[in-house]
């Protein structure tokens, strides 16, 4: 296993392959990190280019572009409320109003420096996790999967603030737009209305970008002035302390470490979903977190930057033991792969074991370059925060509409955005929870197609297979845990009172 | 098409992709799956799974029946449909009415290519498969898909299609302006939808809205099954 190790870092520090993975990582923090042109664009452009290479280049190439999107993908989300790409939703929630605050380089920083960490910790935990990589994806089943899911669902409570009612009815309705397209286990087109675009169902980005970023423009062009209009400070100093906040909640940073990789694991979740966990369980479990997050609490970027790139260890667990991607894009990377003889599944774990510890290499060192060279930018960023609305406004709108048609190409999603950001603007108007819609959107599919998947094999007997009702235990934690907390803070600050 | 042959199958959906397939095999939740043999190859040599039928065209590492020898004639016939374009591989074709001296120039210049060395290096590197399969071979094989009977095209969409249940009866309740109509089928009152759309409404031969229809009135309905959306409603 050493041999393989040493073998598999000195593949990927040979000059050739150490400077694809430079061009990859410059591809992923600048281009990738632009809303709309996700990480799957850039891979399909390079995959020509890889079939001339050998493994451990070919490697580089693709997988950097990949492993270190979420990376730089928080930039606009924390600048401009407009997500870069489907893990950086969530950083909008605490990152935007920090930018607001004037703490746009404290934001950036911890993002990126916390991403480090997560990169880290998720490639460490697929390394532990190679002797026992098989049975681990074994132990989880449709039953298993729809639970995991089940406890996402319950972070709607988390994600409601005050307004928990409103938060679950919004979740709800997201569930239901969720519930557009085609169904996944018949095949019948619902809540379409003849309208080919539906088939699909509703896309994320464009969702996001309206519900997020469009009530923000407004807002902006009320008000008439910049994204922030407090004093800037000294970006250096805000620098230096967005890199010591990921450091300081260490225990944060594993935790939402840990979450990302466990979405990871579960195939078809997703970076967009990790964020959401991570941030729902940060926002249960930090001491003071139900006051302070969404109005710039360091803690809520953090927590969902660490999740997103820790997320890529886990997912490459299913991907190598039994060459399921974990993600479309992991499809596609390894749709690639194959081309020069990196064929995912047992032999990644056996024989070819040397090329599964150059991508643990990568993973690892991928995300220190990029947060080094996003932290030397986070002066010059974090000055785009003080630009007048006049300009401003145009920029992200052409963003903002850029990313909605890009995700698919098509027009129909720019009109989609329009629509959702005008129900945005009055759901932030009434004090009604987003992220609980966005929530909504992302699981029903997934949850809809293990239930059913699970009743056809077990019927209802599914809900009774011991790792449904441990992870049932988990989702019951998950949810009484704050209520804990809320009353035991009342009946401390009862006894102070007395 | 086993189901229809009267076997003990249950179809199982949802798993996305051979390998999850292959994962819920491994796992104990289901007991087999289709799939190409090329994709399915690894699997057979890691996990020991059993090949027990092929379709398509046969293949010299499986010493497997064609799935036709234990069908009906009905089974043969709509197996051999779907089989037809599994035995054509990925064919490459060209326009209509090209000149057969071209098309003899492409057909050698297709075979040439794919005994290619570098292409051959390519993929073996890729870990793919390469064959070729002769022209009339090819020809044949479009041959009976194209010449394939009325009745097993039939089958075939029978099989792909919503199946649906015809049934003349008294409605006897309406809600939603008629978007929802009641009738007894089977000893029980049952709904159906009505589409203002797709479903065709008739009254005395002549299309009417659904809005037209009342309480008592003595119609024929073709609809998938209780709940579903009726494909037309006809009434007297």
């Amino acid at each position: 296993m050493i041999d393989a190790a040493i073998a598999g870092l000195v593949g990927i520090i040979q000059w050739k392959a150490f400077l694809l993975m430079m061009v990859g990582i410059i591809i992923s923090s600048t281009l990738v990190a632009m809303p709309g042109i996700g990480s799957k664009t850039a891979i399909a452009l390079l995959l020509p280019v890889a079939f001339v290479l050998n493994q451990f280049e070919a490697i580089c190439l693709i997988m950097s572009v990949w492993a270190v999107s979420n990376t730089a993908n928080s930039i606009t989300s924390i600048l401009f409320s407009v997500p870069g790409g489907g893990g950086s939703q969530a950083t909008i929630m605490d990152g935007y109003p920090m930018a607001k605050n004037g703490e746009a380089a404290r934001a950036l920083a911890a993002a990126f420096t916390s991403s480090a960490i997560g990169g880290i910790i998720g490639a460490m935990v697929l390394l532990i996790a190679i002797p026992v990589l098989r049975p681990l994806v074994l132990l989880l089943g449709p039953p298993e999967f729809f639970m995991l899911v089940m406890v996402g669902i319950a972070m709607v409570g988390a994600l409601s603030g005050k307004a928990p009612v409103k938060g679950i009815i919004a979740g709800g309705i997201g569930l239901v737009i969720s519930m557009a397209g085609v169904h996944v286990i018949t095949g019948l087109h619902r809540f379409t209305f003849d309208q080919i675009f539906l088939i699909d169902g509703f896309k994320l980005v464009p969702v996001t970008i309206g519900l997020f970023a469009i009530p923000e423009l407004i807002y902006m062009a009320v008000k008439g002035t910049g994204i922030s209009d407090m004093p800037l400070g000294d970006l250096g100093k805000g620098r230096k302390q967005g890199v010591k906040d990921a450091f300081i909640h260490y225990w944060l940073v594993i935790r939402s470490s840990l979450i990302g990789v466990w979405v990871g694991i579960i195939p078809g979740l997703g970076s967009a979903v990790a964020d959401w966990f991570a941030y729902g369980s940060a926002k249960q479990t930090c001491p003071g977190a139900r006051e302070t997050f969404g109005k710039g609490d360091v803690r809520g970027v953090i927590a969902v930057d660490a999740a997103t790139n820790a997320k890529e260890g886990g997912s490459l667990i299913p991907t190598l033991a039994f060459g399921i991607p974990g993600s479309s894009t992991l499809a596609l990377i390894f749709g690639g792969l194959i081309i020069v003889g990196v064929t995912p599944g047992r032999d990644m774990l056996t024989k070819d074991l040397h090329l599964t510890f150059s991508m643990i290499w990568l993973l690892i060192i991928g995300t220190i370059i990029t947060s080094i060279l996003c932290l030397a930018f986070t002066r010059q960023l974090a000055m785009a925060t003080k630009l007048r609305p006049s300009l401003m406004i145009p920029i992200i709108l052409a963003m903002a509409v850029i990313g909605s048609f890009a995700a698919s190409s098509r027009f129909e999603d720019v009109l989609i955005m329009l629509a959702f950001g005008t129900i945005g603007y009055f759901m932030r108007a009434a004090g009604w929870p987003r992220p609980p819609l966005l929530l909504g959107l992302v699981l029903g599919p997934i949850a809809e197609r293990h239930m059913w998947t699970s009743v056809q094999l077990f019927g209802a007997d599914f809900l009774l297979r011991p790792g449904v009702i441990i992870i049932f235990i988990i989702l019951l934690i998950c949810v009484m845990y704050p209520m804990f907390q809320d009353r035991n803070s009342k009946l401390r600050a009862q006894e102070t009172e007395s | 098409m086993l189901k229809l042959d009267g076997f003990n199958v249950k179809i199982i959906s949802g798993f996305s992709g051979g390998q999850n397939r292959v994962l819920a095999i491994e796992r104990g939740d289901v007991h087999g799956t289709a799939n190409s043999y090329e994709s399915t190859r690894k699997a057979i040599k890691e996990l020991g799974l059993i090949p027990i039928l092929y379709n398509g065209a046969p293949h010299p590492a499986l010493k497997v029946p064609h799935m036709g020898e234990l069908l009906s004639e009905q089974g043969k016939a709509l197996a051999a449909l779907l089989g037809a374009p599994l035995a054509a591989g990925r064919p490459f074709f060209t326009t209509s009415g090209v000149p057969a001296d071209r098309l003899k120039i492409l057909r050698s210049a297709f075979k040439a290519a794919l005994s290619d060395k570098d292409l051959l290096k390519e993929a073996k590197r890729a870990k793919r498969n390469i064959a070729w399969t002769a022209p009339a071979l090819m020809e044949k094989i479009n041959a009976s898909i194209l010449g394939a009977s009325d009745k097993v095209i039939a089958l075939y969409k029978a099989g792909a299609k919503k199946k649906y249940v015809k049934h003349t009866t008294q409605i006897t309740k309406i809600k939603k302006k008629g978007k929802r109509i009641y009738f007894v089928h089977k000893g029980n009152e049952i709904k159906v939808k009505v589409s203002g759309k797709r479903t065709k409404v008739m009254i005395k031969g002549e299309k009417v809205k659904r809005k037209k229809l009342k309480v008592g009135m003595t119609c024929k309905f073709k609809f998938p099954g209780a709940g579903g959306e009726a494909k037309y409603i006809k009434c007297k």
